[in-house]
């Protein structure tokens, strides 16, 4: 079970025992007082259980502390790591050689030890996830000053270290964050990768955006072969940037068909990412629908409006009158409003029958 | 999983990426100044320059290798860096260096078939006060002469006034503070570029980038070499060289007319740059 799990499980409870006060008060049943007690009884037990374990909120109330901590942890590395940076800038031309390799190389190490002190401390986790990103910070100025002291041409190996360490971090404190920053160097590294495959020098990598289709795919269905149920939402985010890393490329080449490595005429090439886009977005909210994975479904969603109202622009904004253009847009989201809520009365339909 | 991924193994798992990535990193540096040098050469101010601006945030101080090309026309000569097209890198040397050049490779701009090249990786000759230098002193002198011949022609002239002047300036910068160091050749081979080009006291070889472009005129289209980038064109310069150049920056004057300090540069193994040693000149010689 994973925190965010505990976390699910918690609200359940306090719903659960929200909506039998009600549904007493209605005078629909009354437990008797054997019964109570032995739920509450229950309830309380477990409630300590995932407290002590995750540190779950049992209130509202701690629930909108928790927030307001996760804003402070997120601002406070933020803050933290370009403090690091700019005071290293300050200062390193001051420092010999020796010294500077010294200090670049023991900042990340204090970091990973105060990000693994604070993991076992303080089981909330907010200051380990602070720490760990203060490292990750760290390590990437660590790689980018050697660089620069001893002019070493830049290699894009130094996303797989950095993308490693991201990794390793995310597992050890549980931190979304440097999940997503492990994925986007990783996704970076095989692109530079598949680039350099193709004859490019990496820095370059960019230019052809089918590069990083590879890092999609692999993000996409990393969890589908290696489930990550005891961390909070890590498959949601490898999902997601699964299709950020397919998507956003297909949206680039479906308008732009001259950076494509396919050979085709530049407009065939826009069409067939067009279809692509439109086909894999769809794909995706039928997916999503069917694992029950609202984060593809919002994902998949998003990016077939974006398809949709670019093919509109391209379509209708040179020769409509801004009015009807805008009322093409207007209309269209009527109409997906109607089918959502055909979906919608389908589903409460089925679920009725069944109930039968 | 999470008995894999326990947080104590993790850590472990940190320490050891940390400094493994380190050790490699620092080894690299090892193994590029270990051995005999691929070029020591010892260039002024006019081929390694200070920034323009120094910077209150940043301590670190980098020199800039200036080099410069020599283009097929006689106006090419005073161009920097990435500014241009060399001479000798037409069609022939592009294919040399992995380029394909067919029917779709200059496709006008509208059409539907263009595709955007992509630079590609090559080792890159720079020579230091060689022929190319000389090419490009010729070229100014011969400016000045022309410009000269016009200028008696007709005295009054403005334009012709501020073309004698510009070429006048032009010669002068060419023998005071412009770059002597030219790009001359391009390959993939740096062993074979070293064999052409042995004296590693003049010839520099480092890695750098090409490009392929289309010149278009009223006659014809042409393909033609670019050189957009050469690596590691900064060079940092370690604490122990730092008191000459802070001086020279705290005069706050702008470098016109002659190199104030010499700075011996040594490449390695991996045609990466370190300096062995910084002098200083006097002003103006």
């Amino acid at each position: 079970m994973s925190k965010t799990d505990a976390q699910r499980r918690a609200d359940q409870i306090r719903s659960f025992q929200a909506e039998l006060e009600l549904i007493e008060r209605e005078k629909i049943i009354s437990l008797n007082k054997r019964q109570r007690t032995a739920i509450t009884a229950y309830h309380e037990k477990l409630l300590a259980h995932l407290s002590g374990l995750f540190d779950v909120d049992i209130s509202k109330r701690e629930k909108q502390l928790s927030l307001g901590l996760k804003i402070s942890s997120f601002l406070g590395a933020l803050g933290l790591a370009a403090s690091i940076f700019f005071l290293f800038y300050q200062f390193w031309g001051r420092f010999s050689v020796g010294a500077q390799v010294c200090i670049l190389i023991a900042s990340p190490i204090m970091g990973l030890v105060a990000t693994m002190v604070a993991a076992r401390r303080e089981r909330t986790g907010y200051f380990s996830k602070l720490f760990g990103m203060v490292a990750f910070a760290c390590f990437v100025l660590n790689l980018s000053m050697l660089g620069q002291i001893f002019n070493i041409t830049p290699s894009y190996n130094a996303f797989l270290a950095w993308g490693g360490f991201a990794f390793i971090l995310a597992y050890a404190a549980d931190t979304r964050l440097l999940l997503a920053a492990g994925i986007i160097c990783f996704a970076c590294f095989l692109s530079a990768a598949a680039g350099t495959w193709s004859g490019t020098y990496w820095i370059y990598f960019g230019e052809r955006p089918e590069n990083f289709f590879l890092p999609a795919i692999v993000s996409f269905f990393l969890p589908y072969f290696i489930p990550h149920k005891k961390f909070s939402g890590f498959d949601d985010i490898f999902r997601v940037f699964g299709m950020l890393l397919f998507f956003i490329p297909v949206l680039i080449l479906a308008n732009w068909g001259m950076i494509s490595y396919i050979t085709l005429n530049n407009a065939t090439v826009e069409v067939i990412y067009q279809i692509a886009g439109f086909l894999f977005s769809a794909l995706a909210i039928w997916l999503g629908i069917r694992k029950n994975w609202p984060d593809v479904i919002n994902t998949g969603n998003a990016f077939f409006v974006l398809f949709l109202y670019t093919k509109f622009y391209d379509w209708w904004w040179d020769v409509m009158p801004k009015y009807l253009f805008f009322l093409v847009i207007g209309l269209t989201a009527v109409l997906a409003m109607l089918i959502l809520k055909r979906l919608r009365k389908t589903g409460i339909d089925k679920a009725r029958e069944m109930a039968k | 999983m999470k008995a894999f991924l326990s947080p104590t193994r993790l850590f472990i798992f940190g320490f050891a990426l940390l400094l493994a990535v380190n050790i490699i990193a620092l080894l690299g540096v090892a193994a590029n100044r270990s051995g005999k040098p691929e070029a020591l050469i010892e260039l002024t101010e006019r081929e390694l320059r200070l920034p323009y601006k120094t910077n209150d945030e940043n301590s670190g101080l980098a020199l800039q290798l200036k080099w410069r090309i020599i283009g097929d026309s006689e106006h090419d000569s005073y161009r920097y860096g990435d500014w241009g097209s060399p001479a000798w890198f037409n069609a022939q040397k592009l294919a040399e260096l992995g380029f394909t050049i067919d029917e779709c490779t200059c496709l006008d701009e509208n059409s539907k078939r263009r595709k955007v090249p992509l630079p590609k990786d090559a080792f890159v000759v720079l020579e230091y006060d060689g022929k190319a230098y000389q090419e490009a002193l010729n070229r100014a002198e011969e400016s000045l002469k022309k410009a000269e011949i016009a200028l008696k022609a007709s005295k009054h002239d403005k334009e012709v006034q501020d073309r004698f002047k510009e070429a006048k300036e032009q010669l002068e910068s060419e023998l005071t503070s412009a770059s002597r160091l030219f790009a001359i050749d391009a390959g993939l081979d740096a062993g074979k570029l070293r064999e052409r080009y042995g004296d590693r006291s003049r010839f520099i070889i480092m890695a750098g980038l090409v490009r392929l472009e289309c010149r278009f005129n009223k006659i014809k289209k042409e393909v033609v070499g670019h050189i957009s980038d050469i690596r590691a064109d900064k060079i940092n310069v370690p604490l122990r060289y730092r008191k000459i150049f802070d001086v020279i920056l705290a005069q706050g004057k702008a470098f016109k007319s002659g190199p104030r300090y010499t700075v011996a540069v040594a490449y390695g193994s991996r045609f990466e740059p370190w300096i062995r040693r910084v002098g200083q000149l006097i002003t103006g010689k």
